[in-house]
């Protein structure tokens, strides 16, 4: 796994190399594709990494039977170029639940429907960077799943590869028997500039940088992924790939809650909005605590702009829910200067999950030396009738326009 | 306490137009020169076919086109880990008929008047992680005749990661006591911060934490340094403390800003972990303790930032 010809971390160019006014040499492009591939290799994007209380079943484990299931999902766009993904848990010791008494955890994640399953080579060794478990190894049946077997408090992570050229988002989900999660988290690998354009999975993040070299030309080369020996290469790709790190490789902030049972537990640990008549907080079930309290942070980015105007950093909210009708609002505040917005999304009624969005352009150029680009944010809604709204995951992805 | 001064040396951006005494600078520029903002390929637009085989590139636009690729690497921090939760310290006890007893570690001391240990079990501490590192910090050589710097002790040129910040949206019972906090990192090996054979991050101790209250603009706890924890310093191991001591009393909701700054030399871990492989994961741990079981933590962020909490930043403080 040719690992070391991916900068793991970006080059120093200084400025003073550029003359304006002459000629470019192809030394420039060299640290050009170096930081292009140390973007695409190593800065991979967190998919989730969420660990709500309620994931944890140790609160009501009392009143659950040993074999008690429940299921988690989670939104993912895959990052061009991206081949592999890491889902991981962390688990309770079932005698921290059940006493002295105890029981193997047993995990089963789906794949994200738009994702397909591809078995590791074996000298890729993915399992000796992260020491985890490939879904090939022991309870895998190699198809769109795999089950994995904690015994202990340990973490339990599986990697999977990412080959599909999908890039919407889309759902994966996770089946969780027995025992207790304390965390759940998934996210790229950055292993996914190894190869260019010489088989499906690779082709869409990567540059050749064999061109970028002293004492030859620049060479125009070619955008696009056209295969063979000519993909990936050249100034063209570099351009494209550097518009393509700004819009389509995409900062991401994830909760996921369990979907809960209404036979078993009566969703009285999945995240609600209820029929109050106001506006209220999202009640996220955290023990003793007022859900209007509970906020969370994202740092934006600052791509686009120009003087005179305002820069914004696009998001979609994917809200994940079902039961009655009801709004959701998105309340942000910058740490710097306090610019707020509060737009809000109407979810319908559903008997089953569901996914309804919400577009959100955040400010992004609040800056000071404390709290660069830090937005704050936190929701509310109500109730559209008598009943409950569910929600089981939040995800708030950049999708800045391409 | 030591100081290292570390900055980012690469995927800076080039210039702010609002850089102030910023001290920190990338690459630096003539005086009054700026590129901040500059893009050669606006929102919307595809000028690639601007670039014409046999015709000669400027090197100016060249200079624009480094300007991005080095913006793109300063921007691109990642959302590493949420937390909704855990809540009210008193749901998390002993006390509970289906949980263990507290249990304590060997080997770790405890300030036994008012706060009793880290078990780093899942009533008292989180792990997150792993995540993938990413090593684009240098430290810097300290100047002369600058004593917190000089007293650093990572080696000039030491590769660093990413620097975090942990945001902690709690509350605080009483005035009277306060709840503390210890964040450490630790490799793959650790089942727990407190094995004492485990290697753990050097920690950069001269970073600043601070609080705001919320609902009162008059009580903030300013920058202050975090301090390493002293008992486990003896084990071979660091962890911020956050000693609540110097800030203003106060009962109430608050917000607090940990920065996480690791000062380990990554090539030295990399060859006890994976000689062949650059790439690298950590562990961040949040560990709690309180003698106000009211006390509570609502939710966690943990993000990478640029600069946030520096020494260079106390003169922000106020």
């Amino acid at each position: 796994m040719p690992i070391a010809l991916v900068p793991d971390s970006p080059s120093h160019i200084q400025l003073e190399t550029f003359d304006t006014g002459n000629k470019a040499a192809a030394r420039h492009t060299r640290e050009i594709v170096r930081n292009i591939s140390f973007l695409q290799g190593r800065n991979v994007e967190t998919i989730t990494h969420s660990a709500p209380h309620s994931c944890s079943l140790v609160q009501d484990s009392t009143a659950f039977p040993a074999t008690y299931q429940t299921t988690y999902e989670f939104f993912y766009r895959r990052s061009p170029g991206a081949s592999y993904a890491m889902l991981g848990v962390d688990v309770y010791p079932t005698e921290h639940i059940f006493g002295t008494s105890h029981y193997d955890t047993e995990v089963e994640f789906n794949l994200p429907a738009s994702v397909s399953y591809r078995t590791p080579a074996d000298d890729e060794e993915l399992n000796t960077i992260f020491q985890a478990r490939l879904i090939s190894d022991g309870h895998s049946d190699q198809s769109q799943y795999g089950i994995v077997d904690v015994s202990r408090l340990t973490d339990s992570v599986v990697i999977f590869g990412v080959t599909a050229s999908a890039t919407n988002e889309t759902l994966g989900s996770l089946v969780h028997y027995d025992g207790g999660l304390q965390k759940l988290q998934m996210f790229e690998l950055p292993t996914s500039i190894l190869q260019v354009g010489t088989s499906a999975g690779f082709s869409t993040g990567s540059v050749d940088d064999t061109w970028a070299t002293p004492y030859r030309t620049i060479v125009e080369g070619v955008r696009d992924d056209s295969g063979g020996i000519t993909a990936g290469y050249g100034f063209k790709r570099a351009v494209d790939q550097t518009q393509q790190i700004q819009t389509r490789w995409r900062n991401c902030w994830q909760i996921v809650n369990h979907q809960g049972s209404a036979a078993v537990d009566g969703m009285v640990n999945v995240w609600s909005l209820d029929d109050s008549g106001t506006i209220i907080p999202l009640d996220f079930k955290v023990p003793g605590v007022d859900s209007g309290e509970v906020e969370f942070w994202i740092r934006t980015r600052n791509y686009f702009g120009s003087e005179g105007v305002t820069p914004t950093n696009r998001y979609t909210l994917y809200i994940r829910h079902r039961g009655v009708a009801g709004f959701l609002d998105f309340h942000y505040e910058t740490e710097v200067s306090a610019v707020t917005g509060a737009p809000f999304v109407f979810l319908p009624a559903s008997v089953g999950w569901t996914t309804t969005t919400l577009t959100i352009d955040l400010p992004c150029d609040q800056w000071d030396l404390q709290r660069e680009q830090l937005v704050r944010f936190w929701f509310t809604g109500n109730t559209d009738s008598s009943g409950f709204t569910y929600i089981s995951a939040l995800a708030l992805i950049e999708n800045e326009p391409t | 306490m030591t100081a290292a001064r570390v900055f980012v040396k690469t995927g800076e951006r080039f210039s702010r137009e609002d850089d102030g005494d910023f001290t920190n600078p990338g690459v630096p520029l003539a005086s009054g020169e700026t590129y901040n903002k500059v893009y050669v390929f606006p929102t919307g637009s595809n000028n690639i076919t601007d670039f014409d085989a046999r015709k000669p590139l400027d090197s100016g636009s060249m200079k624009l086109l480094v300007n991005n690729v080095s913006h793109l690497c300063y921007q691109k921090c990642r959302t590493l880990a949420t937390i909704v939760g855990p809540g009210r310290f008193e749901f998390l006890k002993a006390t509970s008929p289906w949980r263990n007893p507290y249990r304590p570690v060997t080997g770790i001391t405890q300030d036994a008047e008012r706060f009793r240990e880290i078990g780093w079990n899942p009533d008292d501490s989180i792990r997150l992680g792993p995540f993938p590192a990413i090593m684009d910090r240098v430290v810097e050589t300290p100047r002369a005749g600058t004593p917190s710097e000089t007293s650093q002790t990572a080696a000039p040129g030491a590769r660093c990661m990413r620097k975090l910040v942990m945001v902690i949206r709690g509350y605080r019972n009483s005035s009277e006591v306060y709840p503390r906090f210890y964040v450490c990192g630790t490799e793959r090996e650790a089942a727990s911060p407190a094995n004492p054979n485990t290697s753990l991050f050097q920690i950069d101790a001269s970073e600043r934490a601070w609080i705001e209250q919320i609902g009162s603009t008059s009580v903030s706890m300013p920058p202050t340094p975090l301090s390493p924890g002293q008992a486990h310093i003896q084990q071979g191991w660091q962890a911020y403390l956050l000693d609540w001591n110097d800030a203003p009393a106060f009962a109430g909701e608050y917000r607090l800003f940990i920065p996480v700054s690791f000062l380990t030399d990554i090539t030295t871990v990399n060859q006890r972990r994976a000689p062949t492989s650059a790439n690298f994961e950590y562990f961040v741990w949040l560990g709690w303790n309180a003698e106000d079981d009211q006390d509570a933590i609502h939710s966690v962020t943990l993000l990478e930032v640029r600069d946030i909490g520096s020494a260079e930043a106390d003169a922000n403080a106020s």
